[in-house]
């Protein structure tokens, strides 16, 4: 008792510094999730959520319905998975060579200069590929030419236009990704790279057997935490970037929910399809982190 | 003490983040107070106010000191009618007021009226958004704004009325609108080519523009296509008519001759025409970058002599002469041709109704009659102005500078007809004032006769839509002859429309644009018809019938 009141005395400021922030969760994060129940509605805006007619399963059965639902959910694992294993390959690769350089400021130079795509929209970076992918006019092409390789249309051909959302996308994220491994090398003690080094390890044996193990963690962290996005393959990429003869290869769950929810309106429907999404998000975080924990023994919570 | 400042820097911070997370309450709290000393005003020169939404426009050109909060346009309004303009919000252009326009109906927040398509036309009334305008529109419309909107016999009044009930004011137009063919007659000149009068004439045009580059860039097509060539609000760079030229129309319900409507999208005869874009694609005619490419990028490729075929309507001169016209002097001709068909048959052109977006009251407006009353004023303002109420036309210097101040009404219906067709190329031909009619008329005159009397070069334009040989001087023929077809179905979309509509559209695009980009063979798309018509179009057919066995006439 005594000791309870003695512990309270000394961190109700820190009690009463978390409560905006649990208010902030509840209003944004909680309090929507009422909003679930459009999937079972036919939702009319000024009816509400409690006026509008309940229909049950019907927003689901149209999405069952569409003859391309299943390329959909396939194109959006496919283009996602790979963003997730490039992001993470290239940012652990970056951040290795980078701790391996000696002068600090071309290090600091280079993180910062990778780091800025970040802050582009999409908007904006879509019209540059635009040129810099043309076939006639685009760089890229040109460079190609000059090996006597024949012009590609990467942004109207089935078969680049995911690797080319892949590729750019992780051009334009990996600095982010960079700086927080960065981050976790600088916490491997100095001491076990001395030792390695009377063990007669060089640079590489020591990247091998020091460094990795000690990314690994970290890694483990940032897979487990992008597992939840396995079934967001970037709207606002594809969207900007897409067209119709690449229909095929790039329409994600969310590029069709925007045409179908937002542009007919049938919020019921997008909200249906939204659910499916969060419910297979779900699953697939939770299995990761029971592997994270199992495996690397690595918890979160 | 230190511990006592720790906690009162604690409480402050807390107090601060909350304070801004609640910032919008305190300011609608600060408001009121500020409201006060207007309503004396207010109450003297009767002025209410309503609010719209407005979309900003890259013709619009502000005058110094002016903007969507304050114009000339706006003060106006308030002076004349007594009815002031707010904005709840403004966009960037057109497309993303489209966009904002979707997101202030989810979320329920409309003003006093804006501008919807014919979807949410039907969707606000189901969700007993929009007010019924029945009595407001009968009580305040003038005989003139009632004559002026029924002058097609009440069609397009028709189709925004739901049981008997007006929901809203269709944003008018002369339905009559044709798309025509543009080709760079220098070319043809240079080349020794005859002008296009049949679909083959065309395609050897366009080859020999290909083959022979006669712009001399080395990167020559045929035509300019933009990436949304199949929509038909896609007024220039488009390839609708190219569809007509087939007799194949794009998404228009028609009578298949038994007295049954059927949709234009699964006919045989877009096969025909599809197949003849996969030539063309195949003979390097299109660029085969159109599909990312925006109107105004395909357009470049006019502007900068790639390519010497455009389609569109009857003001594509305005776009052209970007590049037509460069330091004062016509580096390009342009000619324009009334759409070749394919066969002996003569292309019909098809057109709408006139009318695809309607001006909507919201349930929560106080003043609906300040909404006809601004209806009222711009029929009056646009038609017959008085010099003084050229303001709404030029802005506070009543003079013509190119700005488009008409943009900044906020309600703008237009004429169901005109004979601009009979008359302009006339009048300019024969330098004749006197046979000129509406306003219209007359400002075209007048630019025209500015390019004609070499004062402003630039005007080229609008001898290209209005002179002798211009847009306008084809209509009467093609009016005349009935080569049109007009969409047989204009009631709200059917159920399976609103479901399906989206659904099939993306389907034939993307198959249509596959055939015509040479990536799956031609009769790809007899399965496509296949599976239109199991997604929702047979469906879809069979309403339409329904509706039509009581509507028609």
């Amino acid at each position: 008792m005594n000791v309870l009141t003695r512990m309270w005395k000394r961190e109700w400021p820190l009690h009463l510094m978390l409560f905006p922030g649990i208010v902030l969760v509840l209003i944004f994060s909680y309090i929507p999730m009422a909003g679930i129940m459009m999937a079972f509605q036919k939702y009319v805006p000024n009816k509400g959520l409690f006026g509008s007619p309940f229909i049950g399963l019907k927003n689901f059965q149209l999405l069952m319905d569409y003859p391309d639902i299943g390329r959909i959910f396939f194109n959006t694992v496919y283009i996602a998975v790979m963003k997730i294993v490039a992001g993470m390959i290239v940012p652990v690769t970056i951040a290795i060579l980078l701790n391996e350089l000696r002068k600090e400021w071309v290090k600091r130079t280079f993180q910062t200069l990778v780091y800025l795509p970040h802050f582009l929209s999409w908007v904006l970076l879509s019209g540059i590929l635009i040129d810099v992918l043309s076939p006639s006019s685009g760089i890229l092409n040109q460079v190609l030419g000059l090996f006597g390789i024949d012009p590609v249309f990467f942004l109207g051909d089935n078969k680049w236009f995911p690797y080319v959302m892949v590729i750019s996308d992780v051009w334009k994220e990996f600095g982010f990704g960079t700086i927080v491994y960065l981050a976790a090398l600088t916490g491997i003690n100095p001491s076990l790279y001395e030792a390695a080094e009377i063990d007669g390890a060089g640079r590489f044996k020591q990247t091998l057997h020091v460094t990795l193990p000690g990314m690994l963690p970290i890694i483990v962290l940032m897979f487990t935490l992008s597992i939840g996005n396995v079934l967001n393959a970037g709207f606002d990429q594809i969207f900007n970037l897409y067209s119709p003869p690449v229909y095929e290869s790039a329409d994600i769950i969310d590029t069709f929910v925007y045409r179908m929810g937002i542009e007919q309106a049938q919020f019921g429907f997008a909200t249906a399809v939204g659910l499916l999404k969060s419910v297979i998000s779900f699953i697939f975080v939770s299995m990761s982190y029971i592997l994270a924990y199992r495996v690397a023994n690595y918890r979160i919570f | 003490m230190k511990k006592k400042s720790r906690i009162l820097l604690i409480v402050a911070l807390i107090l601060s983040l909350t304070i801004t997370a609640c910032g919008k309450t305190t300011n609608e709290g600060e408001k009121q107070p500020e409201k006060q000393p207007e309503t004396p005003v207010e109450q003297k020169n009767e002025v209410i106010e309503v609010s719209t939404v407005s979309a900003s426009d890259q013709y619009l050109k502000f005058d110094e000191g002016e903007s969507f909060e304050k114009n000339s346009v706006y003060d106006a309004y308030e002076k004349d009618i007594g009815v002031k303009l707010t904005n709840k919000w403004v966009s960037a252009d057109d497309v993303q007021f489209k966009e904002k326009v979707k997101m202030s109906i989810a979320s329920n927040d409309l003003p006093d009226f804006m501008k919807v398509n014919a979807t949410q036309l039907k969707e606000l009334t189901e969700a007993d958004m929009i007010m019924d305008i029945t009595d407001v529109y009968d009580k305040n419309a003038t005989d003139e704004t009632k004559k002026f909107l029924s002058m097609d016999g009440g069609m397009q009044l028709k189709t925004a009325t739901f049981d008997g009930k007006l929901m809203g004011i269709p944003s008018s137009y002369n339905p009559y609108q044709y798309q025509f063919l543009y080709v760079r007659t220098d070319w043809l000149k240079k080349l020794n080519l005859p002008e296009p009068k049949t679909m083959a004439d065309l395609l050897t045009i366009a080859e020999a523009f290909k083959t022979k580059d006669p712009g001399g860039t080395g990167k020559p097509h045929g035509i300019a296509i933009s990436k949304d060539p199949f929509n038909q609000s896609t007024a220039v760079t488009g390839l609708i008519a190219f569809l007509n030229s087939y007799h194949a129309y794009e998404n228009l319900w028609m009578e298949d001759g038994n007295g049954n409507l059927v949709n234009s999208d699964i006919q045989p005869q877009v096969k025909d025409a599809l197949k003849a874009l996969q030539e063309m694609f195949k003979k390097g005619l299109i660029d085969p970058e159109f599909v990312v490419k925006d109107v105004e990028k395909a357009a470049e490729l006019l502007y900068n002599n790639n390519a010497g075929i455009v389609y569109g309507q009857s003001w594509v001169p305005a776009q052209l002469a970007k590049g037509a016209v460069k330091d004062g002097k016509v580096v390009q001709e342009w000619g324009v041709f009334p759409i070749p068909s394919v066969d002996s048959e003569p292309a019909r052109s098809q057109i709408g109704l006139g009318v695809d977006e309607y001006y909507v009251i919201s349930k929560q407006a106080k003043h609906p009659e300040g909404v006809i009353k601004l209806l009222n004023h711009w029929i009056v303002v646009d038609n017959h102005p008085t010099p003084e109420q050229k303001v709404y036309e030029y802005g506070k210097d009543l003079k013509e500078k190119g700005n488009n101040y008409w943009l900044l009404s906020p309600l703008r219906v237009g004429k169901q007809k005109d004979n601009n067709g009979e008359i302009l190329p006339r009048a300019i031909e024969n330098k004749d004032e006197s046979i000129l009619e509406t306003k219209d008329h007359k400002t075209r005159y007048e630019r025209a006769m500015k390019y004609v009397d070499g004062t402003d070069i630039n005007m080229w334009w609008e001898y290209l839509i209005s002179g002798p040989k211009g847009a306008y001087s084809l209509v009467p023929e093609i009016q005349n002859n009935k080569q049109y077809l007009q969409n047989k179905f204009y009631g709200a979309p059917t159920p399976t429309m609103a479901d399906r509509q989206e659904i099939l559209k993306k389907k034939r695009d993307e198959v249509y644009f596959k055939i015509m980009m040479n990536q799956v063979s031609v009769d790809e798309f007899d399965k496509f018809v296949e599976e239109w018509k199991k997604l929702g179009g047979d469906e879809m057919t069979k309403e339409v019938n329904e509706w039509y066995a009581t509507h028609k006439q």
